[in-house]
């Protein structure tokens, strides 16, 4: 990929990667199983990305974990918590918003 | 127990030394590695494991996202922390010159101590002097990002070597024309009354500020330079180039440092109320310092003139 079109996708992720974490988590999932749910979806998240920023997340209480120790290996959950939910309200508005002026822009171009 | 896994954990572990979580976050990894190399290679084996351990990154790349990414230095100060750097190794430099003249100990309290040294001594100073500047200025951005006060702090233009002025400025005429009348001058003294250095300035029976043998050599090495200085300008008008200043400032350092280690004492004439002695080093080694500080600009002027490029 152009080095350029993928700095590009880097600073576009940073924002979407947390909104679909916080969509993501309304159900609760580990570490692990949250990367292979997101992989089949045509989504690859690094797992050096999806670890810090799950958190930094936490740290921020937009999502909560806790530790599964019933099974064979000790899984780390994850979910959602209200302010998380209120933060991705807000987020999706937001991108909702902005996706209306840029088609509203697409469109004028196009009849320009 | 995975011996590859637990090495590549605790090497994580170090760089997360007295990271809040620490532990749960390794453990967290250490499941990850495992359910993956289980799912993806169907064992947990040694083969499996350092598989999945490489697509999951080096030590390090794995524990940065993890720390705490506050600057040292707040962004806005890095252009200050090189132009402040530069200022004040200058202002150290001119006091390491000043105690190496005068012979002395100087303190700046609590911030500069040069103490009395000899010439080699002094040279091993001088980098442990910047070192010093270095840490001095970086703990001062530091504090001031830490405040977060946002101070503004004054941004000298023109008083470092750190400026950005590539072009040369042109020679001038009337540049060229005062350093040939100074260098006349200086040659007529010296054919004439064998010395440039006057205690009094009467053309009918001028005194000589030193001995004759002293000021002979001094008064040459002095009229030496001049005309390096003046060859130089010159030369300018053919080609102006920053190596030409290199040139000019190398040929003036050499002959100030060999009138700075002459052998020959220089007897000075009784001047009533002035050490004329003390004055005299002084004077020499202010030039030098002048003349060391105007070289440094001019490398890094050649260096912005010609930079070093890679080959494709």
């Amino acid at each position: 990929m152009d080095p350029g079109v993928r700095a590009l996708e880097t600073e576009m992720n940073r924002g979407f990667i947390q909104v679909l974490l916080l969509v993501a988590l309304e159900q609760r999932m580990y570490g692990y199983g949250l990367s292979r749910h997101l992989s089949g979806l045509g989504y690859t998240l690094e797992e050096n990305t999806l670890y810090p920023l799950l958190r930094r997340l936490e740290k921020n209480g937009c999502i909560e974990s806790t530790w599964d120790v019933t099974e064979e290996r000790p899984r780390r959950f994850y979910l959602v918590t209200e302010k998380g939910r209120h933060l991705r309200r807000r987020a999706l508005e937001i991108w909702s918003e902005q996706n209306r002026i840029l088609n509203t822009l697409m469109e004028a171009t196009r009849h320009a | 127990m995975h011996e590859p896994l637990e090495a590549y954990l605790e090497e994580i572990g170090r760089y997360l030394t007295g990271t809040e979580g620490a532990t749960e976050i390794l453990a967290e990894i250490r499941s990850h590695i495992l359910e993956k190399a289980e799912t993806e290679f169907g064992a947990v084996d040694d083969a499996a494991l350092a598989r999945v351990i490489a697509a999951y990154g080096s030590p390090r790349t794995v524990a940065e996202p993890y720390l705490d990414a506050d600057a040292i230095i707040a962004p806005v100060y890095r252009r200050h922390l090189y132009r402040y750097l530069a200022l004040v190794a200058a202002f150290h430099l001119v006091l390491i010159a000043v105690s190496f003249a005068t012979r002395g100990s100087l303190y700046l309290v609590p911030f500069f101590f040069v103490p009395e040294m000899n010439l080699p001594t002094a040279l091993l100073y001088v980098p442990m002097a910047l070192v010093y500047d270095c840490g001095l200025v970086a703990l001062f951005f530091y504090l001031v990002t830490r405040r977060r006060a946002d101070p503004r702090l004054p941004w000298p233009a023109r008083a470092s070597i750190a400026g950005r002025r590539t072009a040369l400025r042109p020679p001038r005429v009337a540049g060229l024309a005062a350093l040939t009348a100074l260098l006349a001058v200086m040659l007529f003294f010296l054919l004439r009354y064998h010395t440039v250095f006057f205690y009094t300035v009467n053309f009918g029976r001028p005194v000589s500020l030193l001995d004759p043998t002293a000021s002979l050599v001094y008064s040459g090495l002095f009229v030496a330079a001049v005309a390096c200085e003046t060859a130089c300008y010159g030369l300018r008008f053919v080609r102006n180039s920053p190596l030409v200043k290199i040139l000019r400032d190398v040929a003036v350092l050499l002959l100030l440092w060999a009138a700075w280690n002459l052998p020959i004492h220089p007897e000075f004439r009784t001047v009533p109320g002035l050490e004329t002695d003390r004055v005299g080093v002084l004077l020499l080694g202010f030039l030098i310092v002048v003349v060391l500080v105007r070289f440094l600009r001019d490398v890094v002027l050649v260096t912005r003139t010609y930079p070093l490029r890679s080959h494709p």
